[in-house]
């Protein structure tokens, strides 16, 4: 079906040439900086035959920040890559408090380590290049990970580590290879696609104005397969009559040739070409490329941190030891201790109060440290339990038991991270220098297991984390009222971030209309005018208030007709980073509502890649431990405590019963989800103030970080503050449990009596009455009776 | 609906509340959900008598109970890595586990408390014979006359009814003993009481050999007499008139009858009311078992003999072969027999006798331990549940009253169990504090609600817990010794006899002030610990104050061992007798409003007569007036010792001067003439307290006893020192039971 034999690459390249674009060979020579932190640095002029098989966006910051950190990428190598030298080059940042006499990068490639290169504190970019044995790299997909030992130059307290950071620049690092010129050989070559400026990998699905519905369906699996197969994490669909330039890749649909075939544009950019005339053919080549994700080609190494990248994936009565995902034994004598695991809980997770995740630790902690050390565990960012490590001479642990609520994870990725503060009286005394001969203070096993209980196993709807963690099926209808390129990108889109989650490529029933007043289970994407207001209704949002606030944003640009695509030159928005899209959002807002907006805010807020939450807790315990309580005080405050455990739960049980169903939105809210339960799942809308803005704010919301803040009745992206705010799933929301077991009942209906405390007391009491009246009738009917 | 449709309802009822409490669920909805539970308990007991409500109370507890015994097991036992924190936490986890059993046994004992209806009047031809057995070792004459004058005054056919002392003191092998201060007080005792018996009507029994101690000496009176029902009364219990009446007709009406029970009711304090001065306003310790549990073993047919104050059939005796047993409480044991050959037996919740229990906390303690031993053997050589012939409720019935003798192990777990986490950091308990207040908190609520609900009329908040902790230290090595050689315990506690007119520390009261002093030192260290440590350790917290819950037990019990002096002050009887005080030659007409063993309280019936400033010795006689139409009353010699005057006018208080034996037919007469009085006292005390005053109460003896028995502890510490030898104080004449007509007593 594909071919990869040269001879035809210079007929692609005369079609390419046919349809207008430039044979000049040129790739982009400018790579512009993706954080915005890094504006103004210039890539470093390449050698035009070199190729930058650069790291890939994964779902963490580019970041090692605090005193111990580590990450991974896989990078993609070609079979030309590999044949010739390789070399590996890590462009980075640190911050100025970083000492260098005690900063160590270590570099390990598909598991062989490189010897420890010094980490200069470098506030301007420096760059590393290390030759790469033969041996190390293979073909195909390649593990390499990076760690980080920091210390502060002059500050010992452990607020201070968090001022210890090194970015990683992913555009200008990576495996440096030859083999920059070669064209596509294998379907695995499509991971070569380069990101955008904002790490967003731009797939365009190249259809003709006139596609049909089922047409685009087709397309949308196919940009879901390439999105898998390239191991993107943050996927963008562009729908487009033709091919389009700079990084990124294109997915044409209907070409020349039958079957699927790869090439590269003039300018390094990957085209996948689908080809036939009718929707079979295409559907029998998407067929051919899904074959293609079984076998992958690569180092062990490197397909094990593909498989991770977007976290573990577990299941019930599943443990992973910090082994299995890259971590290794250490020895720290720093002050503060970072570790953390990416984990993927199935679709159907039902997080709830019914049993708690695990953290066997094995490592162990020397004597001296201050009595207030401990092990903090975090989950999703929230602090989970704590452990402390308070015994003065010192402990080691082959299994102490922290245990994690499983309420605090959500199905889909979740993000466990383990820190350990451990100030000790030298840390008083400072002396940075001295401080390194010191022995190790702490020691951790990287036979640390997670342990994950019977899970429950159900969905919850209404539930946006359900459906963003994957409790999406294949065959979903996807409603797309006015599709224009931009609604129809934006939809597509969805299903490519579906898709990634779940681990497959999903087929989807497309649909250029709204839904039926029955419809059932389905996707809903639009602009808020383009859809019937029964539609918003019956998700449970008032119209009319969304009429209100976005009454000042443009319409959507009419299309006669309902075709992708549309008339005139209707284009997926520029290439715009992150501030640029921030000052435009303003702007807008500024027309919007002239008064309203507080200058000084420009600083990116959440979500940030930067790790601040940490530091603020850790430097408010520190201040409110340092004043010393008189005992009075003390017991107060116990007292205080004690009672709060106490009313937390009940005013908790109040709050949730005050539900108040969805607010309107803000003039600032640039995309509204929202969710409501139908006979077999859930109906989830996704709108905006018009199609333009949908496409541009979904592809906001994608992004990793962000997605997985997804969860509620609702959520609303504000374009200003960039942030997502949900609504809470109402505590008596109907479940729908996906194993009809009795042990699955029994933990799925404890899981809900969890949420309705109220109704489980009630529960208790009733059985107690029915108890009670059983007892006296046997009891009257027994004995002495007189 | 017939039992079988019941009891599957019930077996219906108790799956879906099982299902409902192993449910796992988060602490923050076990706090809603155990406090809605709580609320509803409330409510009920606020508005609701019906007895169905009683037992939707029961259930209601129970399920939290059970959500916190479920949680309990699965969640908080350390793990067996760590043996130094896995074997404490299993033993406490033992130890709890032992509490709430005993609570399910208990709860199924208590489940329906019969009230008995008299039984059918039996005609005057048809009574019975009836043998009284009054066993005596080494009690006062003065004593037993009572006794023995009020059994003779029961109302009964006189050809019917015969009353024997049987004599342990006065034994052929005590009087031939080779020592010749044992065997020529036997021989003075044996003509002293013969003569007694002569004087008062009885007949005077005694046998070769001191064998069996007590169950000997009945068994030998068995072999003497031929009575078809025999009454049981120990030496200070006298009977009221009107027992017989109350108990034999229970006999006709069930053939298969071996005993009818009745209460002991006591006239003076125990050890800890004394000490703690709470004999009037709050109810006597065995109320409890008197007043509820007892009732609710009738409702099973398990009401158990108590040794005495009961009337028993001989042929069920004889069946048996006797009082007999292995055990050291073979009352019991006869019992067990008995029941496992199908005999009935039934409880008559009337306080029918009324006698003396012992006053010094030794004695006390010496008490408890034998019953705690004698239990316990039976428990390990006669357990009820293999027991061939009993029922499954009466098994139940009995392991319940046996079992409940191993609180003193669970309750010395309690108590030290806080200490290894204040001193050493074990944690023996795996929780966070929210875990705990959801639970443990909320089960210790729901605990003191329940007590207070079954028990609140017959017992106060906090005074389980302190009679339990006053003997456990003594009475956990009372187990252990049984344990180790079930036949024959050696653990003893030996009755030194020595009793001093002044307060002083009991001779079993270093334990206690050890324990204080160890109990306060873990409140100092707990107390430092929290404010050192800036981690917040709220489990410590809690801990500290599971800890200053014991400290404040243990502070009343100081008070416990702090013995007052004894004053001999026995409860006065509130009773409306006509009498006529002859003071000299002048006579006054007299109410007799109290009575008690010591003396009365008159009041002139006229104004015109006054009574006199005193009477000189000798010359003052109050006769009492007669029941017995046209007896002529006899008279009893007593001085006039105080005159006050109250609201209702001129009251003379008596007292009782050498009595002889004649005497105490009419005192017995006047005390124990009618049962009612007896109830109304008792009903009278039945005041209950509320959780909150309860406690309040609770912590105002900790304080003020804790001063008492350190100022004590002092004061005999610079005794010891000062003299070279303790001052040699008289001893006492008994060293069993505290004599009671004294002469020296003050009324």
């Amino acid at each position: 079906m594909f071919d990869h034999r040269s001879p035809r690459l210079a007929l692609v390249l005369a079609t390419l040439a046919a349809t207008g674009l430039s044979a000049a060979p040129s790739r982009a020579a400018e790579v512009p900086a993706r954080d915005a932190a890094l504006l103004g640095a210039k890539a470093v002029a390449q050698d035009p035959s070199q190729a930058l098989r650069r790291l890939p966006v994964t779902i963490r910051a580019p970041r090692l920040a605090g005193e111990t950190d580590s990450l991974e990428w896989p990078v993609y190598l070609t079979d030309a890559d590999a044949g010739g030298p390789v070399s590996l080059r890590l462009t980075y940042r640190s911050a100025v408090s970083v000492m260098p006499e005690a900063s160590r990068l270590k570099i390990t490639v598909n598991g062989r380590a490189i010897e420890p290169r010094r980490l200069e504190s470098a506030p301007n970019r420096r760059v590393l290049d290390i030759e790469l044995p033969a041996a190390s790299i293979a073909p195909g997909w390649n593990a390499i990970r990076v760690a980080a030992d920091q210390r502060h130059r002059v500050d010992c307290s452990l607020a201070s580590t968090y001022e210890l950071w090194t970015e990683i620049d992913e555009s200008a690092s990576g495996l440096v290879t030859l083999g920059g010129r070669a064209p596509m050989q294998t379907v695995g070559d499509i991971a070569t696609a380069l990101p955008d400026a904002t790490g967003a990998t731009r797939i365009r699905l190249v259809v003709s104005r006139q596609a049909t519905a089922e047409e685009v369906a087709v397309a949308s699996q196919a940009a879901n397969t390439v999105a898998l197969l390239g191991g993107f994490q943050h996927p963008l669909i562009e729908v487009a009559p033709e091919l389009g330039a700079g990084p990124g890749i294109d997915v044409v649909m209907g070409g020349r040739r039958e079957g699927v075939s790869i090439e590269r544009s003039p300018e390094g950019r990957p085209i996948v070409s689908i080809g036939g005339t009718t929707r079979a053919d295409w559907q029998q080549g998407v067929e051919a490329l899904v074959a293609h994700l079984e076998r992958r080609p690569g180092a062990p190494e490197g397909l094990a941190v593909l498989g991770r990248v977007g976290g573990q994936r577990v299941s019930s009565n599943q443990s992973i030891a910090f082994g299995e995902v890259g971590h290794d034994n250490s020895e720290f004598g720093g002050r503060v201790f970072r570790t953390a695991m990416d984990v993927v809980l199935p679709a159907d997770f039902y997080p709830a109060a019914y049993g708690k995740a695990k953290v066997r630790l094995a490592g162990g902690y020397r004597g001296g440290l201050d009595p207030n050390a401990r092990i903090v565990v975090r989950v999703n960012g929230e602090i989970s339990a704590g452990l402390p490590l308070a015994l003065p001479a010192g402990e080691l642990f082959r299994d102490r038991t922290i245990g994690l609520p499983l309420f605090d994870f959500r199905p889909g990725p979740n993000r466990i991270e383990i820190d350990a503060q451990l100030p000790s009286a030298a840390d008083r005394d400072c002396d940075t220098l001295s401080q390194l001969d010191q022995p190790p203070r702490f020691l951790f096993l990287n036979q640390t297991t997670v342990e994950f209980p019977t899970l429950a196993r159900a969905t919850r709807y209404p539930d946006l984390a359900a459906t963003a963690g994957g409790a999406v099926g294949d065959g979903l209808a996807v409603y797309v009222p006015h599709p224009d390129a931009d609604s129809v990108s934006a939809a597509a889109t969805l299903m490519a971030r579906f898709s990634l989650t779940a681990g497959k490529p999903l087929a989807s029933r497309f649909q250029f209309r709204a839904p039926a007043a029955d419809a059932g289970v389905g996707l809903v994407v639009g602009g808020h005018l383009d859809m019937p207001t029964s539609t918003l209704a019956s998700v449970g949002l008032v119209p009319e208030a969304f009429r209100k606030a976005w009454a000042l944003h443009p319409g959507s640009a009419p299309t006669p007709g309902a075709q992708p695509g549309g008339n005139g030159s209707v284009r997926v928005s520029q290439q715009l980073d992150q501030l640029d899209r921030r000052v435009a959002a303003i702007r807008m807002a500024q027309m919007i509502r002239p008064d309203d907006i507080v200058t000084g805010s420009i600083t990116p807020s959440a979500p940030t890649r930067q790790a601040t939450q940490v530091g603020q807790d850790l430097y408010q315990s520190w201040q409110s431990s340092l004043h010393k309580e008189g005992w009075l005080e003390m017991i107060q405050r116990r007292l205080t405590n004690l009672a709060s455990h106490v009313a937390k739960p009940v005013v908790d049980v109040i709050a949730r019963a005050n539900d108040k169903g969805i607010a309107a939105p803000e003039s600032t809210t640039g995309l509204v989800f929202a969710q409501a339960r139908v006979l077999d799942g859930a109906l989830t809308l996704v709108t905006a103030p018009n199609s333009k803005a949908l496409s541009e704010n979904v592809a906001q919301v994608v992004d990793p970080l962000m997605w997985t803040r997804l969860a509620g009745r609702s959520a609303a992206y504000d374009t200003v503050e960039m942030t997502l705010t949900t609504t809470a799933t109402p505590a008596a929301s109907s479940i729908s449990p996906t194993v009809w077991s009795t042990a699955n009942l029994r933990l799925v209906s404890a899981g809900w009596l969890s949420e309705n405390p109220l109704f489980f007391g009630l529960l208790a009491i009733l059985a107690s009455i029915a108890l009670g009246i059983a007892t006296h009738l046997v009891v009257r009917r027994s004995g002495v009776r007189v | 609906m017939d039992r079988l449709a019941a009891t599957a309802f019930w077996l219906t009822a108790t799956i879906i509340t099982g299902m409902a409490v192993t449910l796992p669920v988060g602490h923050e909805t076990q706090l809603v959900l155990s406090g809605m539970v709580v609320i509803g308990m409330l409510a009920i007991w606020k508005l609701r008598t019906n007895p169905v409500w009683r037992h939707v109370f029961l259930a209601m507890a129970t399920f939290v109970v059970l959500r916190y015994v479920f949680w309990r097991t699965t969640q908080t036992l350390p793990s067996p890595d760590n043996l130094i924190d896995f074997i404490p936490g299993v033993l406490l986890y033992a130890a709890e586990m032992y509490c709430v059993i005993m609570l399910a046994i208990s709860l199924f004992v208590v489940a329906d408390p019969l009230k008995r209806p008299e039984p059918r009047p039996v005609a005057e031809r048809d009574l019975p014979s009836v043998d009284v057995f009054v066993p005596t070792y080494n009690e006062d004459a003065s004593l037993l006359a009572t006794t023995l004058a009020a059994a003779k005054a029961m109302i009964y056919p006189a050809d019917r009814l015969n009353v024997y002392l049987l004599d342990d003191g006065g034994t052929e092998q005590k009087c031939r003993s080779p020592n010749p201060t044992v065997s020529a007080s036997a021989y003075a005792r044996r003509a002293e009481l013969q003569a007694l018996c002569r004087e008062l009507g009885a007949i005077y029994l005694t046998r070769e050999f001191n064998t069996h101690a007590k169950a000997g000496n009945l068994n030998a009176g068995l072999g003497n007499t031929n009575g078809e029902l025999v009454a049981v009364f120990d030496a200070d219990h006298a009977p009221a008139r009107e027992f017989l009446m109350e108990t034999v007709g229970h006999f006709a009406e069930d053939p298969r009858l071996f005993l009818v029970q009745t209460p002991h009711f006591f006239l003076n304090p125990d050890p800890i009311e004394k000490n703690l001065g709470t004999f009037a306003k709050m109810p006597s310790e065995n109320e409890m078992f008197y007043g509820v549990i007892q009732r609710g073993l009738d409702k099973w047919n398990s009401a158990f003999f108590c040794g005495s104050a009961a009337l028993l059939r001989r042929s069920a005796l004889q069946e048996a072969g006797g009082f007999s047993g292995i055990s050291i409480t073979e009352d019991c044991e006869t019992a067990l027999d008995l029941h496992s050959r199908g005999w009935n037996s039934r409880y008559v919740d009337k306080p029918l006798i009324a006698g003396l229990q012992p006053e010094s906390f030794l004695q006390f303690i010496g008490q408890r331990s034998r019953w705690c031993q004698g239990m316990m053997q039976i428990l390990m050589m006669k357990n009820p549940l293999f027991k061939s012939g009993l029922g499954i409720a009466q098994r139940i019935a009995y392991l319940s009253s046996m079992s409940f003798w191993l609180f003193p192990l669970a309750r010395m777990a309690f108590v030290l169990a806080p200490l290894l986490f204040i001193f050493f950091n074990i944690k023996i308990y795996v929780a966070n504090v929210q875990e705990f207040i959801a639970y443990t908190a909320m089960y210790m609520v729901v605990n003191v609600l329940l007590q207070n609900y079954l028990y609140g009329r017959v017992r106060w908040p906090w005074v389980s817990e302190l009679y339990e902790y006053v003997q456990s230290i003594h009475l956990s090595k009372a187990i252990l010794s049984v344990v180790l050689n079930p036949k024959k315990p050696t653990f003893n506690v030996t009755a030194k006899g020595v009793t001093l007119e002044s307060d002083h520390l009991s001779e079993l009261a270093l334990p206690f002030f050890i324990m204080f002093g160890v109990l306060s030192a873990a409140t100092v260290v707990a107390g430092w610990r929290l404010w050192a440590e800036p981690v917040d350790n709220e489990l410590l917290f809690v801990v500290g104050l599971w800890n200053t819950l014991n400290l404040v037990v243990a502070g009343v019990a100081l008070g416990v061992v702090t013995e007052r002096r004894e004053r001999r002050r026995t409860q006065r009887l509130r009773i409306q007798r006509r009498g006529e005080l002859a003071i000299g030659r002048e006579v006054i007409p007299v109410l007799i409003d109290d009575a008690s063993i010591g003396g009365v309280r008159v009041r002139p019936l006229d104004r015109a007569h006054v009574l006199p400033r005193s009477t000189p010795q000798g010359l003052a006689n109050l006769y009492v007036e007669s029941r017995v139409p046209g007896q002529s009353p006899e008279g009893i010699p007593v001085s006039l010792r105080r005159v006050s005057v109250d609201s209702e006018g001129q009251s003379g208080g008596l007292q009782f001067l050498s009595l002889e034996a004649r005497h105490f037919k009419i005192v017995a007469d006047l005390m124990f003439g009618e049962a009612v009085v007896l109830d109304r006292v008792r009903q009278s005390r039945r005041t209950g307290k509320g959780v909150l005053a309860g406690s309040g109460q609770f912590i105002q003896w900790a304080t003020r006893e804790v001063t008492r028995g350190i100022r004590f502890a002092f004061q005999e510490v610079r005794q010891h020192r000062g003299s070279e030898a303790p001052a040699a104080p008289a001893p006492s004449p008994s060293s069993q039971r505290p004599p009671v007509a004294d002469q020296s007593s003050a009324f």
